[in-house]
């Protein structure tokens, strides 16, 4: 008996012992640093076409009236800072000041503020523009969630570059672990469900759900029905997307096979953003799988390509000797 | 992050720092799953009642997806196409999304997710039984289906008439089927007529509800 509630008790303590080396190891910034880089360019250019739709779409005559868009969500808990606005002119202000937070927020001025703003910035815009969003929407709402989680401002932004003589390089924090960590695990949630989604469907069992895509003239932008002559290649695209969709949650965890995870997931999106139109999706989904990639590996990458976690120099490594006699990078 | 715990990589947060933490992460978790598990439906009476407990949270950080994409089958897309009639009575024909019209390809896709947003709220109402037929819980979904379709239609055709200066909009939901492979492969165009099914969604006039 004694045995059974030994193992039982070590069993318990090496599952807490996971979940907090799990949670609360910390982690150095840089892949948050990129991937909030890249997140700000994406709300950056998103923001931007909605300057196309300002007037006509949430303007106090636009096509998205504010009645609608409340009653798409219906629950009191939906915000937005655009549902009281029914003023043209400070419908531009705001959607000016907007424009500027996301670019502090990409480049990284007061990251911990421009972060809160962003997440609210973008909220808002998805909240008012119910009935236009889609999958681009949905990843940069959560990845601009876990950036306010962690401190995305720590590398790859201004906010870094004020702070180069303090600290040669970005500490590593138990926070940034955690924003990594989340961005993972929804990620994993995201393919899960777009797997079992589409297992209900007949045509990815029967392996011509891609023609459905690829003969799509709505979202076509890539000619690809030179595929009708090989049905074989239909079947196997089908059968690989929904194979590497299935496998990701359980595959992209070990470092074995997460490389390979990682590669198939450039082809798989770079083909919905070329092939489909939807370049702004498959690039956000293509940052998403960046929280897989160790800051140790970005910050090799950024020092080969002569960048740096400090935009425009190399970043300063405290060393014995006041020169660097071999004349290599100080990385 | 190595492969066994080691209690120094963490100790850098206090445990009662970590079980708060914790419990924040584990709720938040339970939202993320809780939304794709309750909507699209069909979901279970426990799904329901822990996303509806939870919904404030999911509604208020913009986690409401069921992330679906392609699912469970790519099908057909929806077009708006409309018929203007301005002032002169001269008549302005055209749809949305247009790839001509719309660039960039992200101000396309809000506009072809518009149009299928229209027949996602209006497509179902068009067929569905006469509202005194539906059981109560029917006709309220369809009643609040109706609101949502009206709003949006009224403000597309608002839309529509301003860019054209237009005195009177007609709106037609068009659905654009695939066609099979082997049709295709024997020379078949993908924007071939037979592709195509249209219902008319109502006509709109400034001033007039």
């Amino acid at each position: 008996m004694t045995a059974i509630w030994d193992y039982l008790r070590d069993m318990l303590f090496e599952a807490v012992a996971a979940w907090n080396e799990f949670w609360f190891t910390p982690s150095a910034a840089e892949t948050l640093g990129l991937i909030r880089f890249l997140t700000g360019l994406m709300l950056l250019y998103t923001h931007t076409v909605w300057t196309l739709g300002l007037r006509d779409f949430f303007g106090p005559e636009g096509a998205l009236s504010v009645q609608f868009s409340q009653s798409y969500y219906p629950s009191a808990f939906s915000w937005s800072y655009l549902y009281p606005i029914d003023s043209l002119v400070l419908l531009w202000v705001t959607h000016v000041c907007a424009l500027v937070v996301l670019t502090m927020f990409c480049v990284g001025v007061f990251t911990r503020v421009t972060s809160v703003l962003a997440f609210v910035i973008t909220v808002s815009y998805a909240h008012r523009a119910g009935g236009t969003l889609f999958g681009l929407d949905q990843i940069n709402g959560f990845l601009t969630f876990y950036l306010m989680v962690g401190p995305s401002g720590d590398a790859f932004s201004i906010d870094r570059w004020r702070r180069r003589n303090k600290k040669a390089t970005p500490e590593k924090t138990v926070s940034a672990g955690i924003a990594i960590r989340l961005i993972q695990l929804h990620m994993c949630i995201v393919y899960f469900f777009a797997a079992t989604g589409k297992l209900l469907g007949e045509t990815w069992w029967n392996g011509t759900a891609l023609w459905g895509a690829f003969a799509n003239l709505e979202y076509q932008t890539l000619d690809m029905t030179w595929l009708a002559r090989w049905p074989y290649v239909v079947n196997f695209i089908t059968h690989l997307t929904l194979g590497w969709e299935l496998s990701y949650c359980g595959l992209i965890w070990p470092r074995f096979t997460r490389s390979l995870v990682l590669a198939l997931a450039i082809p798989l999106h770079l083909g919905i953003a070329f092939c489909m139109g939807m370049i702004t999706f498959g690039l956000i989904m293509l940052v998403g799988n960046l929280a897989f990639v160790p800051p140790e590996l970005i910050r090799k990458i950024s020092c080969w390509s002569g960048s740096s976690t400090v935009p425009g120099r190399a970043p300063l490594v405290r060393r014995r000797s006041f020169r660097n006699r071999s004349g290599s990078r100080f990385c | 992050m190595s492969d066994k715990p080691n209690p120094d990589s963490y100790s850098s947060w206090k445990p009662g720092t970590r079980v708060a933490a914790s419990v924040l992460i584990m709720v938040h978790l339970c939202a993320v799953v809780a939304a794709p598990l309750t909507s699209p439906p069909p979901a279970s009476e426990l799904n329901r009642h822990v996303g509806q407990a939870l919904s404030p949270y999911i509604e208020a950080v913009y986690l409401n997806h069921g992330y679906r994409f392609f699912a469970p089958d790519p099908g057909p897309s929806h077009l708006l196409r409309y018929k203007i009639t301005k002032a002169d009575d001269s008549q302005v024909i055209g749809q949305f999304p247009d790839v001509g019209a719309h660039w960039p390809r992200l101000w396309y896709h809000r506009h072809f997710m518009l149009s299928e947003t229209i027949a996602n709220l209006a497509g179902p109402l068009l067929e569905a039984v006469p509202v005194g037929e539906m059981v109560p819980e029917q006709r309220e979904a369809f009643l609040a289906d109706e609101s949502r379709a009206d709003a949006l239609l009224e403000g597309v055709a608002r839309y529509l008439l301003d860019q054209h200066d237009g005195r009177i909009v007609e709106l037609y939901l068009r659905r654009h089927n695939i066609p099979a492979p082997w049709d295709v492969a024997n020379g078949m165009r993908l924007d071939h007529p037979t592709l195509f099914e249209e219902r008319g969604l109502g006509q709109f006039s400034r001033g007039t509800p």
